[in-house]
């Protein structure tokens, strides 16, 4: 026994006795922008610690339309160690719509990401015709853009797409869940499908990825963790929707399957509905719908939603108007200030939320306006 | 399991040191002589990159799972103190680690093509399981009629090897430290490299046995693996695996 333990105590020291210096830093993130040097002219102003998803690779900061863009001195709170250059807190020029680039290098010095920051004063727009995209920095997936007045605006709308690529890491562009194809009314259109998460998203007990196209932004971080909180809905919006209207296409999938997999009966049905809810708190902290609360939240004050929809392979036109909720009035003065954020979501699948849907279910949309008083 | 391998072992070793009574009848025989050897092993040791990575932050559990080893030797004399050894042994190596890791190449798997791969930070558990079917060759060395010492090289071929486990309280970044950031928390994901890893290994033999009696002696060996667990393609695992495992037992000779 004596000797077991002589043995034992040498591989053990073998083992952790040999653990090395900690290796420095490989991640090179902008993981948050402090916007406090701006407080006077963002749109929202409590939006002074804007987070920065691990996907984003361009930074746009919301802010009032004639706001001096001269001289900002936007702040960045990095990856440990990480250096960025033009330094954080320095004095840009974003006048013109001008973005600068801002590089981040990892402090073991072998990475570096590069990210473009631009101040923008572009309100949301209300018509969307789903004619633009651009693709990811590998290549694998589009982010679907509008383009205003000859600019790109990628960040208005969110996909579950960089959710999808870890499920499914071989899939073209077009094979993701959300995707801009040609075909539409008049162009292209946006194609939404529900696709099987594989066996990957099954363990992590999400087996479908219903196609998904939302105003806001996804953070793939919690995919995994918590997929309904990755949905941040909204953008901030200072007009009152009345009504929201399109035209539809849609096909569902053969097999119903539910949460866990399992073969149900029934058809598939689609889903879009739309939201205006206050942006800050009582106490002036910021407020986020995402996919757990989107339906019930004491912040919701318009709420409209798809009604008797249903099978069809013509472009059929839909339309529903926004109904005030929780009995509450729209404060002229908070939606002057974007007090308010407003989102529409388009689901492939009516309970896409639960995963629960049918592989294959096809929505196709276009011509998207909402209508405001 | 591991519990009735130490109650075996334990028993063997109260058996040889009964055997001891006889001794004196063997210092009359040539050290070196020409005899079938037969062992009966438990290995202790771990499957380790050497040395250990930077990457490796803490290793926070180490288990070893049943590794027992039954050999056949047959020690042919050439001189008076020296002689060769081939033999025959089958043997499993195998042991469950806890660690934390910072920046560790990872390959999460569903066993179906669909993969993340990337650089994961936080927590790993990981077994390495491998039953192989070894021939060491060996030099003796006979001190003394009592103590002999030998060294050489093994070759081992695996008939059964797994390689598997699982991540959890951490991220992982997609592709390399720049990629999209996904977080797991205490609810682990699996990963399986079983498939990734050699048929074949080779390493030195490093040992010495004491002969209690004339017939029945103990024994320590270090086995020492020089190839890495991998094949060499599989680049997923950035820094090499190699089996280092020592056996403790008792010998039964035909002489």
């Amino acid at each position: 026994m004596t000797k077991r333990i002589a043995t034992i105590l040498p591989v053990a020291c073998l083992l952790t006795a040999c653990i090395q210096e900690e290796p420095l830093n490989a991640e090179a993130d902008i993981l948050s922008c402090n916007l406090s040097s701006d407080k006077d002219i963002l749109m929202v102003p409590a939006d002074t610690a804007m987070p920065v998803t691990s996907t984003t690779e361009n930074i746009d900061i919301p802010v009032r339309a004639g706001a001096d863009l001269h001289a900002r001195t936007p702040r960045f709170i990095i990856t440990e160690g990480a250096t960025i250059s033009p330094a954080s807190g320095s004095r840009q020029d974003f006048s013109g719509g001008k973005a600068v680039r801002y590089v981040v290098t990892s402090q073991d010095g072998k990475w570096n990401r590069k990210y473009h920051v631009s101040y923008v004063s572009f309100e949301l727009t209300t018509q969307y015709a789903f004619e633009d995209y651009e693709l990811n920095s590998t290549g694998k997936y589009q982010m679907i853009s509008e383009v205003v007045d000859g600019r790109t605006m990628l960040n208005w709308w969110g996909t579950g797409n960089p959710g999808y690529c870890l499920a499914n890491s071989l899939a073209t562009p077009t094979e993701y869940p959300t995707a801009i194809v040609p075909g539409g009314r008049s162009g292209n259109c946006l194609q939404l499908v529900t696709r099987s998460a594989g066996v990957f998203g099954k363990m992590a007990g999400m087996p479908i990825a219903p196609g998904n196209l939302f105003l806001g932004t996804f953070d793939v971080a919690s995919a995994l963790r918590a997929p309904l909180q990755a949905t941040h809905f909204g953008i901030p919006f200072r007009q009152t929707p009345k009504t929201v209207k399109g035209y539809y296409k849609f096909k569902s999938g053969e097999q119903m399957t539910d949460g866990e997999g399992n073969e149900i009966s029934g058809k598939d049905n689609f889903n879009i509905y739309a939201m205006l809810y206050e942006n800050t708190d009582e106490n002036g902290n910021q407020v986020v719908l995402d996919g757990t609360n989107s339906n019930d939240s004491p912040h919701l004050v318009l709420y409209g939603k798809i009604e008797g929809q249903g099978e069809t392979d013509e472009w059929t036109p839909f339309s529903f108007d926004m109904k005030a909720v929780n009995g509450k009035e729209l404060d002229p003065e908070k939606l002057a200030r974007f007090g308010y954020n407003f989102s529409i979501v388009f689901s492939s699948s009516l309970k896409g939320d639960i995963f629960t849907g049918a592989v294959g279910s096809t929505l196709m949309i276009d011509d998207v306006e909402v209508e405001c008083r | 399991m591991k519990k009735r391998c130490l109650i075996t072992i334990g028993f063997l070793l109260m058996t040889s040191l009964w055997g001891a009574v006889s001794a004196d009848e063997q210092e009359k025989q040539t050290p070196c002589a020409s005899y079938f050897n037969a062992k009966l092993g438990y290995s202790l040791g771990g499957t380790t990159p050497f040395p250990i990575p930077a990457e490796i932050r803490e290793i926070k559990g180490f288990k070893p799972l049943c590794n027992l080893s039954v050999q056949a030797l047959y020690r042919i004399g050439m001189s008076e103190r020296w002689a060769i050894q081939p033999g025959l042994r089958v043997e499993r190596k195998g042991m469950t680690s806890d660690a934390n890791v910072k920046n560790y190449g990872m390959t999460i798997d569903d066993g179906e093509g669909g993969t993340v791969s990337g650089r994961w930070t936080g927590d790993v558990r990981m077994t390495s399981d491998m039953l192989q079917m070894t021939l060491p060759f060996s030099a003796v060395f006979c001190c003394s009629s009592r103590w002999d010492l030998h060294a050489g090289l093994y070759m081992g071929f695996l008939l059964r090897h797994k390689f598997y486990g699982e991540v959890s309280n951490g991220y992982l970044r997609e592709g390399d430290p720049t990629g999209a950031k996904i977080e797991i928390d205490d609810q682990p994901q699996t990963f399986d490299f079983s498939e990734e890893m050699r048929n074949l290994q080779w390493g030195a033999t490093l040992g010495g046995e004491y002969h209690i009696c004339p017939k029945i002696g103990i024994f320590a060996d270090l086995n020492w693996g020089f190839n890495d667990i991998f094949v060499k393609d599989f680049t997923t695992i950035t820094f090499g695996l190699y089996p280092v495992y020592a056996t403790l037992g008792v010998s039964y000779s035909l002489k």
